[in-house]
């Protein structure tokens, strides 16, 4: 491979990843529901006002400038030694600045919150507790891992007593597993542990998420937003099945036979702009969906925003909420779902996604 | 056939678990459920209306007493057909103090006495109607 090249790829990857960051900060303020503004609930019209634009404009203005600072990172990061730790600076100023730029702007939402309608309402069709897509769709990503393993038995001598399993920047391998159990079907383990994940994830927002609006355009919109929201982690599922797929194949490839990693993180970005391009038009809850503003059953006389009360809010990020039975609930500044930290099973969940597939990568590291 | 949905206003006077009760009452009169419909689970409907699953507990247990749910055990709650009991002297009596407890407190709260008798004329033409069990 020719590192300069590689060098140039991998450059290009963080410039795709800085713009696709800044332009759904820039814009994730118009993304969120008409009545929480900064994840503060505010009148569905606030936004629209002279003082709504104005810190609009002024959070808009910084996430610019953060943005270009990142950016300047990355390419700075072309012409020096310190190739590795300037673009993930760049990324890093970029995340936090943008985060500070949130920060900064809820002050001045704050003295225009108002409380939330004390009004709730449910629909009393029972949902029946199922995963996204049945068992059919669900079995798909683990049959995949498990065919690739198959194969990797079968092909057992072919697999060299050493081979890459980590590269750095520059496309050189800085990480080497031998061919052992642990060794060889580690990715594939790891691809399970977080195709798992996924799946429970998208079993949650089924079962543990509550709807927040029912009827008329809301409650319609929010119906198609939840079934594009699920359709979106069916499709992670399958890809990360399909990357751990490919990475478990490297095991039989030599040094000299080794693909460039951007061919695999190219699918990944493509689909991460797609799915970003998807969820910029649905918006958060399906609320910029056309159908959202039809058909409203009557105005409400408060906002409803998510049916959350700010005070459990850390941030406009963090829910903790001990009274709430709803497991997972929407994010306030974002697109999807976040967990309520104020119930236990959500501790339980974050083990489960983190400690996992933590645990299987110590285990095989162990063999490296 | 009427909205299968339920509103609970978590601030009003009324207790979440009685206003519960009140609309899934009004609704199995109203027709809205045939015997053998299932109900959300405890759980989906606390989750949903942001109450303690007690709360939903304590309404279905209140329905179920009064002959409108089965509550076995892993099968939740499910519609039963209910017999209307024999009238009784009391309910009536219950009723008409109740009504004209409600229909005063409309009238302090300065709702016209034409929209309330309107409001009547349209529940006595339903009960006619055969509206109600």
């Amino acid at each position: 491979m020719n590192p300069h090249a590689t060098l140039i790829e991998t450059q290009s990857i963080f410039l795709v990843i800085l713009g696709l960051n800044g332009v759904l900060m820039y814009l994730l303020p118009r993304l969120t529901r008409p009545d929480l503004y900064f994840a503060i609930t505010v009148p569905a019209d606030f936004r629209d006002s002279v003082e709504g634009a104005d810190i609009l404009r002024r959070y808009r203005l910084e996430v610019l400038i953060h943005s270009l600072i990142a950016l300047a990172l990355v390419l700075l990061s072309l012409g020096v030694r310190f190739t590795e730790v300037l673009s993930v600076a760049g990324l890093f100023w970029q995340v936090i600045g943008c985060f500070v730029a949130y920060l900064r702007a809820r002050p001045r939402v704050k003295p225009h919150a108002v409380a939330p309608a004390t009004l709730r309402e449910a629909d009393l069709e029972p949902r029946p507790a199922r995963l996204p897509g049945g068992w059919a769709l669900q079995v798909g990503p683990f049959a995949i891992l498990a065919a690739v393993a198959v194969w990797l038995q079968l092909h057992w001598a072919q697999i060299p007593d050493r081979f890459p399993v980590h590269w750095g920047l520059d496309g050189k391998p800085n990480g080497w597993a031998t061919r052992s159990i642990a060794g060889v079907y580690n990715p594939l383990l790891v691809g399970a542990a977080v195709c798992a994940g996924v799946g429970l994830l998208a079993y949650g927002i089924t079962s543990w998420a509550r709807r927040i609006q029912v009827r008329g355009g809301p409650g319609r919109s929010e119906k198609r937003f939840r079934r594009t929201m699920l359709s979106l982690l069916v499709a992670t599922q399958y890809l990360m099945a399909l990357l751990f797929a490919w990475v478990g194949f490297l095991a039989l490839r030599t040094q000299e036979q080794m693909p460039s990693p951007v061919a695999v993180i190219v699918p990944v970005l493509v689909f991460t702009v797609l799915m970003v391009v998807v969820l910029i038009r649905t918006g958060q809850g399906g609320s910029r969906l056309p159908e959202y503003a039809s058909g409203s059953p009557v105005p409400p006389a408060a906002p409803a925003g998510d049916r959350t009360p700010d005070r459990y809010w850390i941030a406009g990020i963090f829910y903790v909420n001990r009274n709430d039975p709803a497991i997972i609930v929407e994010k306030r500044f974002g697109i999807g779902y976040t967990l309520n930290f104020g119930q236990p099973v959500s501790w339980i969940v974050i083990g489960l996604l983190v400690l996992v597939p933590l645990a299987i990568a110590l285990i095989a590291r162990s063999h490296h | 056939m009427p909205d299968k949905v339920i509103q609970v206003d978590l601030a009003g006077d009324v207790p979440a678990y009685q206003q519960i009760v009140n609309v899934l009452r009004t609704q199995f009169v109203a027709g809205a459920f045939q015997p053998g419909d299932q109900l959300p689970t405890v759980r989906q409907l606390a989750m949903d209306l942001g109450v303690h699953h007690n709360t939903v507990a304590e309404a279905y247990r209140l329905l179920a007493q009064e002959g409108w749910l089965d509550l076995r055990r892993g099968r939740g709650a499910t519609i039963i057909a209910r017999p209307n009991p024999p009238p009784s002297p009391e309910a009536e009596s219950q009723f008409a103090r109740r009504l004209d407890e409600l229909t005063a407190k409309a009238l302090a709260e300065g709702v016209e006495p034409a929209t309330l008798a309107k409001q009547l004329d349209s529940l006595a033409g339903k009960l006619r109607g055969g509206g109600g069990r």
